[in-house]
């Protein structure tokens, strides 16, 4: 009789569901883009004892609302991983408890998202615009240095770039050109926009969609975008992970003042934690060297503690801006609805 | 009428038709009998024309219908199972082949009625067809059938789904109903009752082929071959080879030739008071076994000789073990090919 | 014969009633409760500002309108195939039933690309058409358009259609239509007066279920239609995730669940007075012997070729081919251990872990779909309820239900917000209605007499469910499995938020390295899609045995 098996069923998920948590760990949530080497989370627990479980709550986004809906009980320890984009939703929300780790010491000041502490940073990248190296040389076209020379007629039809109420960095890229033009409702980042949209910007839905469909390097020839909006440690990955990567960089990332949007991501202890200490812990060690020097190959991130030596294709193909564009979090958060709506209407109608 | 020369058919390997020759009249009733996997079946989808891969020839009044697809035929066909639309009302079921027809709303309306009213099914209409009975299910698909006036109609197994009281009653209507229309009808049965009392000819289908094709009557009284005669349920069929008695019958009434494989003593030439006709052998006999079947008793008795027969009688003239005589008229006497 | 159960077999129908209302029911209402009640009071004023706004109406109708024209399209294609599946014998029919239901578990980002490399502007269509007619210009243009939205919905959905028809016709037969030529009925109105009619039930059932699926289109309307054209869904996602705006999201979701409701309603309604009966007569496939039945048989091979087919073939093309050669080396980069990340599966540990879920959550969707199938089928007065409620989780937004995971199953003992388990769950939540309208047109096929005579027979409740309706179910059964599976193996919205190793399925690998920088992860992410085509093409054949071997054609 096939019904026999039933009672088994329900005595495992019993059995399964009452599983009790191990008691020396510390849950780390954190978004889907997440990686770090197995090795350097197997170092902390040989100097702490403590083993991490990591907990994907998908998107930054989705991760930090979920944190936010589980304020009562959290879902771990630590969250890492969420930007300056979506901090202010955070810590109006309060879901981390402060702490103010020793090792912040050897970060610049200016990263630091909160003065009380509730949250540390631990990398920042910048959202970019890349650009396809051999495509500007046939073409024999000048790069921009400002993002109003992308409204030229010599660059229509050549940038893609990612729409702002699904992409993170499509959100930064906004972020930048309202930093750069200002947000009144007339003019501003608004005329610029229908500007671009005059000189036939294309609009993907993604940074996957957009690099590898539409960028003519990300797709190899399958899209007829040379400009993307990308990071600025794309290059980088291009000549690591790309098809010869002795051949050098095939992309670059267009630094110039104002052309850029820093995003620093945060680590914070949860309110409620189980494991308070450990999860402290694991945010020194998250400031460590070790760490820091293993996220930059994992995550194509650049580490917040200055004397950090970087990778090797990192020195050689990745550029720093100097002047990245600043929008204050609270505003981001206070208006992200606004401008995304504004922006829409412009692009779409 | 309708005319079948050398139709072959086979499904995959094995063969279902041997090469089958038949002739229509026009307004004839013809039976297909045979037992199941026979072919029968086959052959009439292959009149209607819903099966293409046989070969043969088939003709329609002089004309090559070979190339005719099957909706253009106007041929009737009438399912087994009925295969009655179920997303339809009796009525609608009914009017169909009328609308296909193209006829108008007002004349259908009145076909259909004096339809239902024909097979007797007035006044189910607007009923669902999954609500009906057996018998109505019948006569509706009858009706069906019958409605856009069919040059032939073929009915398979029409009424084989229905209890032997049912049968008898609703073969007798069908006839009189596809004589009132005077439609042409090839009628498929395994019942052998059900084609005497339906058929002007039966043609007895046996692995493919046609054995005989005949009247009821002359089928029942002249058997062409032992396999027709048993599967008309005679009984008295002795194998040549193992019943000296019955050969030495068969030398007397002069019928033994070399082909000859099989006899048979024809029910309707034994008697026991006086021989039904002359030239006939007396023999003296036991009586075996007696059933009793109402206007009739079905008797089993074994002649002097060890020969055994069967027949039905009117009077129990003894009772078991007791001997008794019993007449053997010569024209019974019949010799048969395998 | 003793067994666990009451006597009455009935309790059997809780387990279903169980499993949505603790899953689904509960989740659900937690969040909605959350969202419209933040500060403890009702606040509706979110419903006020969709009314307000002619965008969310537009929204509303636009995701209406090509959920439509998506359902006509598939059935119109859908239809003739599954007659000539049905109907006619022909090599490597089964095969290509197989790759046929293959575009379900890949990934909208796969099947972007796929379609990308195809028809983009300077996909292999392009290319061949320029090169063709000398060309300068890309004659092919259906990046961003309505129509290749709908494209996209077919080729997703096609499979769902085929295999609900095809399952259902077979226990139709032909005897009627045959019964109708006689009649003197030409195809055309074999097709409109006995064909349609009778297939109605399975039409509308693969027809409301391809509806919900595009209805509540997510990615593909995203990717393929760029940002002009947003779904219902869409915008829930953007303001549950992106705005954060809770109350809008759960106003967004209550619409959305309603649309369906109404729908689901209205097509129960429909469903039950096509109450046909009919005999299960024996369908025997045969050759095409005809001229035109053989160019119906290549049509609608060509179809599923051009359609379904040709995009897979384009995928596995970019995946094994490089600069015009055969190249598996990203097959073999999946293997290797390279970045010592975190992050790192095995191919064949992910290729367990998607089995092992796809497994269990087939046999709860089989077990709990047979079970609510039967109670639905008992036309009770609760029936008309049962059914559209099962429908549900199909027509709710994932981020709707993933937030109410989490606020709502986050204590023991139904603690399972990290857990494995909430994968196979949320994995038969999805399966189940696949399974129940699989199994229900044919259900309501089977005479009555059938089960009453196993009563009379002796058998209980269940005893009849398992030893009567389940044989004579065995097609359907089959097409529900399939479903279950294939859902299992593609979604892995549930297996990303689950952190440990035996959760990382094969569309988690995809999403990762798609996600990853460099083109060798792009095509590693490729290699990966290949991988899940195979296997899921495997499970389907494996399926398709087991059935003839357990329970025979029928």
């Amino acid at each position: 009789m096939k019904l026999r098996i039933l009672p088994i069923i329900v005595l495992l998920v019993a059995a399964l569901v009452a599983q009790a948590q191990e008691a020396d760990t510390v849950v780390l949530v954190t978004h889907d883009s997440f990686a770090i080497s197995e090795s350097v989370l197997g170092s902390f627990e040989a100097q702490t004892g403590i083993v991490v479980e990591v907990l994907r709550a998908g998107d930054a986004g989705q991760m930090v609302n979920r944190a936010i809906l589980s304020k009562n009980n959290p879902l771990g320890d630590a969250l890492y991983g969420v930007d300056n984009t979506f901090l202010s939703r955070a810590l109006a929300a309060e879901i981390f408890v402060p702490y103010q780790s020793p090792a912040l010491d050897m970060v610049a000041a200016d990263f630091l998202g909160d003065g009380d502490f509730r949250v540390t940073p631990v990398d920042f990248g910048d959202v970019c615009l890349n650009y396809d190296i051999a495509w500007f040389a046939e073409n024999e076209l000048a790069l921009p240095q400002a993002l109003d020379e992308l409204t030229d007629e010599a660059y229509a039809g050549l940038l893609v770039v990612e729409n702002p109420a699904t992409s993170s960095p499509g959100l930064a890229f906004l972020l930048a050109t309202i930093a750069q033009f200002g947000d009144e409702s007339e003019g501003g980042f608004l005329d610029y926009w229908a500007a671009l949209r005059a000189n036939d910007v294309l609009v993907a839905d993604g940074w996957t969609d957009a690099y590898y469909g539409e960028f003519t390097v990300g797709s190899r020839g399958a899209g007829t975008r040379p400009l993307v909006v990308s990071y600025a440690s794309s290059p980088p990955a291009e000549v690591i992970y790309g098809e010869d990567p002795a051949a050098g960089a095939v992309t670059g990332a267009l630094i110039d003042a104002g052309m850029c949007f820093r995003q620093v991501e945060y680590v914070g202890v949860l309110d409620g934690a189980a494991n308070e200490a450990g999860a402290q812990l694991l945010i020194d060690f998250m400031l460590s060297a070790e760490f820091q020097a293993d996220m930059p190959l994992n995550m194509f991130v650049f580490p917040v503690v200055e004397a950090i030596e970087l990778p090797e294709a990192f020195v050689a193909y990745a550029q720093i801006p100097v002047q990245p564009a600043f929008v204050e979090p609270a505003d981001i958060e206070a208006n992200r609805e606004a401008w995304i709506q504004a922006w829409a209407e412009v692009m779409l109608r | 009428m309708l005319r079948l020369a050398a139709v072959r058919h086979a499904y995959g390997d094995v063969a279902s038709l041997r090469g089958v020759s038949l002739d229509l009249q026009a307004g004839e009733i013809l039976c297909l009998l045979g037992p199941s996997g026979c072919g029968k079946t086959t052959l009439l989808r292959i009149i209607a024309g819903l099966e293409n891969n046989y070969r043969g020839e088939v003709w329609l009044d002089g004309a090559d219908i070979r190339p005719v697809p099957v909706h253009e035929r106007g041929f009737g066909l009438m399912f087994q199972d009925f295969a009655l639309f179920p997303h339809m009302s009796v009525r609608q079921n009914i009017a169909y082949g009328l609308k296909r027809r193209g006829d108008k709303r007002r004349d259908i309306q009145r076909q259909v009625d004096d339809l239902l009213e024909r097979v007797g099914v007035a006044g189910l209409g607007a009923r669902d067809v999954a609500a009906l009975s057996g018998g109505q299910k019948q006569r509706v698909a009858l009706a069906r059938s019958l409605a856009p006036n069919p040059r032939l109609l073929m009915l398979d197994e029409p009424l084989g789904s229905l209890d032997a009281q049912l049968r008898d009653q609703l073969a007798l209507e069908l006839r009189r109903l596809l004589k009132e229309a005077g439609i042409g009808a090839i009628y498929v049965t395994h019942d052998r009752r059900e084609a005497f009392s339906i058929a002007d000819r039966i043609a007895v289908m046996h692995a493919g082929c046609i054995q005989q094709c005949d009247t009821p009557r002359q089928l029942y009284h002249k058997p062409a071959n032992a396999q027709v005669a048993s599967f008309l349920g005679l009984r008295n069929l002795y194998a040549r080879a193992e019943n000296a008695q019955a050969v030495q019958l068969a030398k007397q009434a002069h019928v033994l030739d070399n082909e000859t494989q099989y006899l048979l003593i024809h029910p309707r030439g034994i008697s026991l008071e006086s021989p039904i006709s002359a030239p006939a052998v007396e023999f003296a006999a036991t009586l075996l076994s007696a059933v009793f079947r109402g206007e009739n008793w079905d008797i089993r008795l074994r002649l002097d000789g060890d020969l055994q027969l069967s027949f039905s009688t009117r009077e129990l003239p003894a009772q078991i073990g007791e001997s008794l005589r019993v007449f053997v008229a010569l024209e019974a006497v019949l010799a048969l090919r395998d | 014969m003793r067994t666990w159960l009451p006597r009455s077999g009935y309790a059997l129908y809780l387990l279903p009633l169980l499993f949505l209302g603790i899953f689904f029911l509960y989740p659900l209402l937690t969040i909605f409760d959350i969202s419209l009640r933040p500060a403890g009071e009702l606040d509706l004023s979110a419903f006020g500002r969709l009314i307000s706004s002619d965008y969310y109406i537009e929204t509303l109708l636009f995701t209406c309108y090509q959920a439509a024209l998506s359902t006509g399209l598939t059935l119109l294609l859908a239809t003739p195939c599954a007659f000539v599946f049905v109907r006619y014998r022909f090599a490597g029919k089964s095969l290509l039933l197989s790759l046929a239901t293959l575009p379900f578990v890949l990934p909208t980002v796969v099947v972007a690309l796929a379609f990308a490399s195809l028809t983009g502007k300077n996909g292999i269509v392009n290319d061949l058409l320029r090169a063709l007619f000398s060309l300068e210009y890309a004659p092919i243009q259906l990046e961003r358009t309505l129509f290749l939205i709908l494209i996209a919905h077919v080729f997703y959905n096609f499979a769902i259609a085929l295999r609900i028809m095809t399952g259902y016709w077979a226990s139709v037969g032909f005897a009627t239509e045959e019964a109708a030529r006689c009649l003197g009925a030409d195809d055309w109105a074999i097709w409109r007066d006995i064909r349609l009619p009778l297939l109605r039930p399975a039409l509308l059932s693969a027809g409301i279920l391809v509806f919900i699926f595009c209805f509540t289109s997510f990615g593909v309307v995203l990717i393929l239609g760029g940002i002009r054209f947003a779904t219902l869904e869409v915008q829930i996602y953007y303001q549950a995730v992106n705005i954060f705006n809770l109350p809008l999201a759960a106003a967004l979701s209550i619409v959305q669940i309603l649309s369906m409701l109404a729908l689901m309603t209205v097509y129960t309604r429909q469903q039950r007075n096509l109450q046909l009966r009919l005999a299960s007569s024996a369908t025997i496939a045969r050759a095409p012997r005809t001229a035109a039945e053989q160019a119906a048989v290549a049509s609608c091979v060509g179809l599923i070729c051009l359609l379904l087919l040709s995009p897979l073939a384009a995928l596995l093309a970019r995946a094994v081919m490089a600069n015009g050669q055969l190249d598996l080396s990203n097959f073999l980069a999946l293997a290797e251990k390279s970045r010592g990340s975190l992050l790192f599966i095995a191919p064949l540990e992910a290729i367990v872990n998607s089995l092992r879920f796809a497994l269990l959550a087939m046999a709860a969707a089989l077990l709990l779909g047979i079970i609510a199938a039967s109670m639905i089928d008992r036309r009770g007065r609760f029936a008309r309820l049962w059914d559209p409620l099962f429908m549900l989780p199909l027509a709710t937004s994932a981020v709707t239900l993933g937030f109410g995971f989490i606020v709502a199953l986050d204590e023991p003992p139904l603690n399972l917000r990290a857990s494995w388990l909430i994968i196979p769950v949320s994995h038969t939540l999805v399966a189940l209605p696949f399974v129940i309208r699989s199994l229900l047109p044919a259900m309501r096929a089977i005479p009555p007499s059938l089960g009453e005579a196993a009563r009379v027979l002796g058998a209980k409740p269940h005893q009849k469910l398992l030893s009567i309706d389940a044989p004579l179910l065995g097609r359907s059964i089959a097409v529900g499995a399939t479903f279950a599976f294939t859902v299992s193996m593609g979604e892995f919205g549930a297996s990303l938020f689950v952190a440990q190793r035996e959760s990382v399925t094969m569309p988690v690998v995809i999403y990762r390295l798609l996600g990853d920088p460099g083109l060798a992860s792009y095509r590693q992410a490729l290699a990966m899609s290949v991988l899940l085509m195979l296997v899921c093409a495997g499970g389907f054949m494996l399926i398709e045995r087991l059935r003839v071997a357990g329970v025979g054609e029928f």
